[in-house]
């Protein structure tokens, strides 16, 4: 019997089919890391413009709406330099560059292991209570008072929790994945992102239990320096060189030059990054020798930043020209061309009489522009352009989107960096000249101008790849790329 | 259809080169360090704390020395105890500089304060000799902690 469809009534109709509220198709974290790594990728770096912008123009916006409901007689949202500095740094850690690793780690596994990643619902659950926990930390910066939250480590108590549940499900289903298939034998991809997500796990516990200790002064301050520069050397770093060791290969084609360099390039970051953090530890009640033996750790970071550069140069031998297409090895270059200026400006900010000279000025600002717009970006976003076509499974890649991102970012966060550290150094030279503060601002501005252009334009960079992967979603032609094992069997014209 | 495609290597080898250069630069770090290894680092800086310009505790004492301190240093020495200016320890007894006898004469309690601080009537005229004047940087309460740091070496 055939059923006219226009004669049905309502409760005639099939039930529709539901999606379920947590996807569990291949890739299916992958591609909502990546989602989420796109959105905050664009708030942080409009974050970082309203940032900068306000060490231009300093003002400070406040409402206040008087609640007198749960004990709080008001609730006020402030907006100033300060808080704005600290969201920005909050949103680019842990929500653009912590969401691209994660990314990463959800993308590079199971392909370079051969099976589907574990327990992928697990890993979705991870995604949204770290995406939620990162949005309360931030909002909770402009809610709160500034000087509660101190640098990296976690604005909120709540926030942080929400987080440390969220990264133990993601680490889990990461380390289910990678560990029983002889990690000893896996390529050194894995070996970064397994030191980096355990690292950052234990880093966010540690930051978790000062703030249910209650630690106060200079505990409290000393715990959150050592976990903000762990972040940075173990899993930002980490998350980086493994991303830029997975795309040189894959996007060249050719294999990786030296399989003992990077196990090399691996062993000493591992020493040095694990040592770096103590370098932060600087106060009376810190034997001087332990902090010294943490800068020169520090320092020394340009021993695996040279090696892992000169490998995967040595890589794209034979094939030089496809890194100047636009497209995900342009991206890879630029990111190690960052890689070596940062461990160089990281290893001269260490240096005592310098830190003595730039402390509490816009370098530090400047330095972490440099390493985390810089490095650590052009790093994930060389694996998000290989990624994003081979996630949504489209004909994607390469073209004028990628290269307004490439040359906007670059531009921009040069310009930026360059500017902020050289209105630290300025800072620096002037206060020794005893110069006064009207006559510092008016030095300053002039440095601040184009670091907020430089941002600006980084911020349009920033808008560019949530385009990217929403075109690329709506509008590429499908195509068909090979799966972990355990995902639909497709046509593997495009490999991984 | 082969969906696992493991990344290959051309060698498995460590290049010598980079054995020696890894192991050079570790030397070279190595012999900075033991070189480096007596000091005493400064009290910690609670940077971001706009709470502690308003009230100076013990605490925030420390924290506004650590804010001052690298300034001090750059032209007192690491330890406070003279580089192009002069030595910081033991000014509770008196200036050690010529141009700070007759300031520390007329005010015998709070000549550092009033040095360090720059903008009273009482120190102008003198030469600053390139110390800077921190009364439109930091607060008085800022300042008294900093004199009471430095009464203290």
């Amino acid at each position: 019997m055939t059923v006219n469809p226009r004669k049905l009534r309502p409760y005639d109709q099939p039930p529709k089919r539901r999606r379920p509220l947590i996807p569990e198709a291949p890739d299916s974290a992958a591609t909502g890391f990546l989602a989420a790594a796109a959105v905050w990728l664009a708030i942080a770096t409009g974050i970082g413009f309203l940032a900068v912008g306000l060490r231009v123009l300093p003002l400070t916006l406040e409402l206040r709406q008087p609640i007198g409901i749960f004990g709080v007689d008001a609730l006020s949202v402030a907006v100033d330099a300060e808080r704005a500095e600290l969201a920005f740094v909050n949103a680019v850690v842990f929500g653009w560059l912590s969401n691209a690793g994660f990314a990463a780690a959800a993308f590079m596994g199971p392909r370079l292991v051969g099976r589907r990643l574990r327990a992928e619902k697990g890993a979705n659950v991870g995604l949204a209570l770290w995406n939620l926990g990162v949005l309360l930390a931030v909002a909770g910066i402009y809610l709160g008072q500034p000087g509660v939250f101190e640098g990296l480590a976690a604005p909120a108590l709540a926030a942080d929790a929400v987080m440390l549940i969220g990264l133990v499900a993601i680490a889990a289903s990461f380390m289910g994945t990678v560990i029983g298939r002889h990690l000893r034998d896996q390529y050194v991809s894995l070996w970064f992102l397994a030191v980096g997500l355990a690292a950052l796990v234990a880093l966010q516990a540690l930051n978790l239990a000062v703030e249910v200790v209650a630690l106060r002064d200079v505990p409290a301050a000393l715990a959150a320096a050592f976990v903000g520069r762990g972040i940075e050397t173990l899993w930002l770093l980490g998350a980086s060189l493994a991303a830029l060791h997975y795309v040189v290969p894959r996007a060249s084609g050719n294999p990786l030059y030296s399989g003992g360099l990077a196990a090399l390039a691996w062993v000493t970051w591992l020493a040095l990054a694990a040592l770096a953090p103590i370098g932060e530890l600087v106060d009376t009640s810190v034997p001087y020798w332990i902090t010294t033996v943490g800068k020169i750790a520090s320092v020394l970071l340009i021993a695996p930043a040279f090696l892992v550069a000169t490998n995967l140069l040595l890589t794209l031998r034979g094939r030089w020209w496809l890194a100047f297409a636009p497209g995900s090895l342009a991206f890879a270059l630029v990111g190690i061309g960052f890689l070596l200026g940062m461990v160089l400006i990281q290893g001269i900010g260490a240096l005592r009489p310098v830190e003595g000279m730039v402390s509490r000025t816009a370098w530090d600002l400047g330095a972490f522009v440099y390493a985390a717009l810089g490095m650590y970006t052009f790093a994930l976003l060389a694996l998000g352009e290989h990624a994003v076509p081979r996630l949504l499974r489209r004909e994607w890649g390469g073209g004028v989107l990628s290269a307004v991102t490439l040359w906007a970012a670059f531009g921009g966060v040069t310009i930026a960096a360059l500017s902020l550290m050289g209105a630290g150094l300025a800072e620096g030279s002037m206060r020794l000249e005893g110069r006064t503060p009207e006559e510092m601002s008016a030095v300053l501005a002039a440095y601040y101008l184009p670091a907020a252009a430089g941002l600006g334009l980084a911020a349009l960079a920033g808008l560019v790849p949530l385009v990217s992967v929403f075109l690329a979603y709506t509008a590429a032609r499908p195509a068909s790329y090979a799966l972990p094992r355990g995902g639909s069997p497709t046509t593997a014209s495009a490999g991984h | 259809m082969t969906v696992h495609t493991p990344i290959e290597t051309r060698t498995r080898a460590i290049p010598a080169w980079a054995l020696w250069l890894t192991v050079f630069v570790f030397l070279v770090g190595g012999v900075y360090a033991a070189s480096n290894l007596t000091g005493e680092n400064p009290p910690l800086a609670i940077g971001g704390s706009p709470g502690a310009s308003a009230t100076a505790g013990p605490q925030q004492a420390l924290a506004i020395m650590q804010q001052a301190q690298p300034t001090c240093q750059a032209c007192h020495g690491d330890e406070l105890s003279g580089g192009v200016g002069p030595d910081l320890h033991g000014i509770v007894q008196g200036p050690k500089s010529e141009n700070l006898q007759d300031l520390a004469a007329e005010h015998p309690d709070d000549w550092i304060f009033l040095w360090i601080q720059g903008t009273d009537e009482a120190v102008q005229g003198i030469d600053r000799m390139g110390m800077p004047a921190f009364g439109d940087q930091l607060t008085e309460e800022e300042i008294q902690a900093i004199v009471d740091y430095l009464q203290g070496l």
